[in-house]
């Protein structure tokens, strides 16, 4: 058995998602190993990160400062809204390049056997967003799984009635892919998928 | 360390570590099992297709001495069902049959009936869309291949024997999860009154295949009262609330439509 400070903490870090009880105890003892002040720089940011973050009142990513830095930059169009699931979604696109509009976060998709339902998804704002007359387009970024499809097709169905466009990304062979060695679901979305050239 | 290789379902892969997930399969070969499916979020050659719900595909697994958790090799995909996606009605269904086998099936117990009835519903379910009559046939089925089907026709504790002689139509009937379905008044000692269009539509509904359950259409009393029977069976034998259940009913405060 640990010390009571000791199996605080294991039982702290197995709250975290994919932590087990073993991996929790290898963490707190690399804890108690590291330099007191490593071990109040990470208590700092862990109390710091939850101070300071908050959702943005338009796009609700994750942001220190409201509105987040993207949702202020005026270069950007505003009649484009990427809605994505996550805030890491944001991250991954805007390192692609490329995509200059804006975004929407839902945090989360809607997934039954996770009971996430509509009401748990940040879909009122979304709709509050494109009520207003300034988004033409919202491309449903979404993971191309049965629960985003789902999604998308849902958010789609919500967004039409309010005259914004609603767009898919595409799915389908990767580039650089070889089609001989596609599966049978991709490459079936991929010709489903295909655009005139 | 045996290697095996078997058509399987997946029920439900939840997310592990940095890229790995945790993937529970109902095989035809194997019964319902769980994986480690190391790499599954980067890999897109090893888990072609990909390990979403209800993906159909072969599965290639490996034991791991003294290891109750399998490693999922690969998941080669035979068929996606592309619409499920396609309306959240068809998503909402397909998670309740998965979470039902999930809860129901034992593990490694080869149930290749079940797995056929599981593979069939949700290939209509791709193909028609979603139909509340089809899940009651989809849980009737399960429950009865599962050996968990309830007593309809006759009373679960007498089968007949306390009312012999009498028009059965003439007999009142209640509905006790606990005593395995439908109980005579003369055996009843609990449970709640079940209508007789309810039972025989349940009846009904038990006799047909998912194929015609489609061209079915009760009346929204009789479906309500058919839905809340076998739910009572379903919560008796899985010991709670299933997730997708939740999600249905809050489809339904949402939409403010009728529940499936």
């Amino acid at each position: 058995m640990y010390a009571s400070p000791i199996a605080r903490l294991v039982q702290q870090l197995a709250k975290l998602p994919g932590i087990g009880e073993k991996t929790a105890a290898r963490l707190a003892f690399h804890i108690l190993r590291a330099s007191a002040e490593d071990a109040a720089v990470l208590a700092a940011a862990i109390v710091e990160v939850r101070q300071k973050i908050r959702f943005c009142s338009i796009c609700c990513d994750l942001t220190e400062a409201d509105p987040c830095a993207i949702c202020r930059d005026q270069r950007r169009d505003g009649s484009l809204c990427c809605v994505v699931a996550q805030p890491q979604d944001v991250v991954a696109i805007e390192r692609a390049g490329g995509y200059r509009g804006r975004y929407h976060v839902l945090h989360g998709v809607l997934s039954p056997l996770d009971g996430v339902g509509p009401d748990d998804l940040r879909v009122p704002e979304l709709l509050r967003r494109c009520g207003d007359g300034t988004v033409a387009e919202a491309i449903l970024a979404t993971s191309p799984s049965v629960e985003g499809e789902a999604t998308a097709v849902y958010l789609a169905k919500l967004l039409r009635p309010l005259g914004v466009r609603a767009s898919r990304i595409a799915t389908g062979v990767p580039m650089g892919g070889e089609l001989e060695y596609a599966d049978q679901v991709t490459l079936a979305r991929a010709i489903d998928g295909r655009r005139e050239m | 360390m045996a290697s095996l290789s078997t058509p399987a379902i997946v029920l439900r892969a939840v997310n592990y570590g940095e890229a790995d997930r945790i993937v529970t399969l109902l095989g035809r070969d194997t019964g319902r099992l769980s994986a480690l499916a190391r790499g599954a979020r980067k890999s897109q050659k090893r888990f072609a297709g990909g390990l979403g719900l209800c993906a159909v595909g072969v599965a290639s697994l490996r034991e791991r001495a003294g290891a109750e958790l399998l490693t999922l090799e690969g998941f080669d995909a035979t068929g996606g069902h592309s619409a499920l996606g396609a309306d959240i009605g068809r998503m909402a269904h397909a998670a309740y049959a998965a979470e039902l086998c999930s809860k129901l099936c034992a593990p490694r117990q080869v149930e290749v009936a079940v797995y056929d009835w599981l593979a069939e519903f949700l290939a209509y379910l791709d193909l028609e869309g979603a139909s509340a009559e089809r899940l009651r046939v989809f849980e009737l089925g399960l429950l009865g291949g599962l050996g968990f089907g309830p007593a309809i026709a006759a009373c679960a504790v007498c089968a007949g024997a306390s009312h012999a002689g009498r028009d059965a139509s003439a007999v009142a009937f209640r509905w006790d999860a606990d005593r395995g379905g439908a109980v005579c008044a003369g055996c009843a000692r609990g449970g709640r009154p079940i209508t007789a269009a309810a039972r025989a539509a349940l009846l009904h509904l038990a006799g047909l295949s998912l194929g015609a359950a489609f061209r079915e259409a009760l009346a929204p009393d009789v479906n309500r009262d058919c839905r809340e029977a076998l739910a009572e069976i379903i919560n008796h034998h899985v010991g709670g609330p299933l997730k997708s259940v939740e999600f249905i009913a809050k489809l339904s405060a949402a939409s403010s439509g009728g529940r499936p």
